[in-house]
């Protein structure tokens, strides 16, 4: 009684921390949803066994080790991990009002989007970890298993290829469309 | 560039895990336990079967020999009336011996125990009353 207490409490509050990793690492969302799934069950299974004060880092890394064997399932069934469509659908249109403004928006979100998938898995799980979730450094070291210096350079690099990505990005997608 | 990437986090962040990943989850749990359950109300089951039988197959049962060979000890209705009364005789001195102890436990509770339990919460309230009122 008290371990389903316990749990439910534990799954309402760090269901969407896990989903949002998930997703930023699978850039899917039925993948996330299947990932969110399998972490949470693995809480339950694990719970008695796992300190309390150490949960959330326990979760993302259970996270990040079943999206990783997932995307090397994948890519022996040489399925390219792309960003997938559905990412992008059923989204509230924030623009629907100026529908140039909105498509050139949409757009550059997309961009973005893209670039975030393009950078490598370190690089894009610090990012998340930092800017998506509110992890702290520690937390995040703690988590991904490196040093905090290490996490610092590593979100450094993350904002500057994001960057560099986006106007990439964007500059082909204008040559194309000229 | 730093606008989309603001954007970005912002549309991240408002990603929400759907209710049917929780409602898929208790299900599964749900699932796992109930063979396991199943299987210990089964194992109960069993044994307690079996330790029902064994205790029935062990219970002591004076055989027809047995009867036979110790005839004295049946006793008369005379015998019977006797340990009747010192049973009843035993009974009441061990309520009574009960009954002083716990008039004597009652005396030590009064006596003892509950002016300085007074003492002690009418302490706590004035410390109350001083703090509420400063």
């Amino acid at each position: 009684m008290i371990r389903e207490l316990e749990f439910k409490v534990l799954c309402h509050r760090h269901r969407d921390v896990i989903y949002r990793y998930a997703q930023s690492l699978l850039a899917n969302r039925s993948d996330a949803e299947d990932a969110s799934q399998e972490v949470l069950l693995r809480l339950w299974n694990h719970l008695p066994r796992i300190n309390p004060f150490h949960i959330r880092g326990w979760l993302l890394r259970t996270t990040r080790h079943y999206c990783l064997d997932q995307i090397r399932r994948r890519s022996n069934c040489s399925t390219p991990l792309l960003l997938g469509d559905e990412a992008l659908d059923d989204r509230p249109d924030e623009f629907a009002v100026n529908p140039s403004c909105a498509a050139d928006s949409s757009f550059r979100l997309e961009q973005a989007r893209k670039a975030l998938l393009r950078l490598p898995e370190n690089l894009r799980s610090v990012f998340v970890l930092y800017e998506v979730n509110g992890l702290r450094y520690r937390e995040i070291a703690e988590t991904l298993e490196i040093p905090i210096n290490t996490v610092k350079v590593y979100l450094s690099r993350a904002r500057e290829r994001l960057s560099k990505l986006t106007t990439e990005e964007e500059s082909w997608t204008k040559t194309c469309n000229d | 560039m730093d606008q989309d990437l603001q954007r970005l986090i912002r549309d991240l962040r408002a990603e929400k895990c759907p209710q049917r990943v929780l409602d898929e989850v208790a299900k599964r749990i749900r699932e796992q336990q109930r063979p396991t359950r199943r299987i210990g109300y089964r194992i109960a089951a069993i044994t307690a079967a079996l330790a029902l039988l064994c205790g029935l197959a062990l219970w002591p049962r004076p055989t027809v020999r047995e009867a036979r060979r110790h005839p004295e000890q049946v006793g008369t209705s005379l015998e019977r009336a006797q340990v009747a009364a010192e049973t009843r005789g035993a009974l009441g001195y061990i309520g009574g011996v009960l009954i002083a102890a716990s008039a004597h436990t009652e005396q030590i509770v009064l006596n003892q125990a509950l002016p300085p339990l007074r003492n002690s919460f009418s302490n706590a309230r004035i410390k109350l009353l001083n703090h509420i009122e400063p």
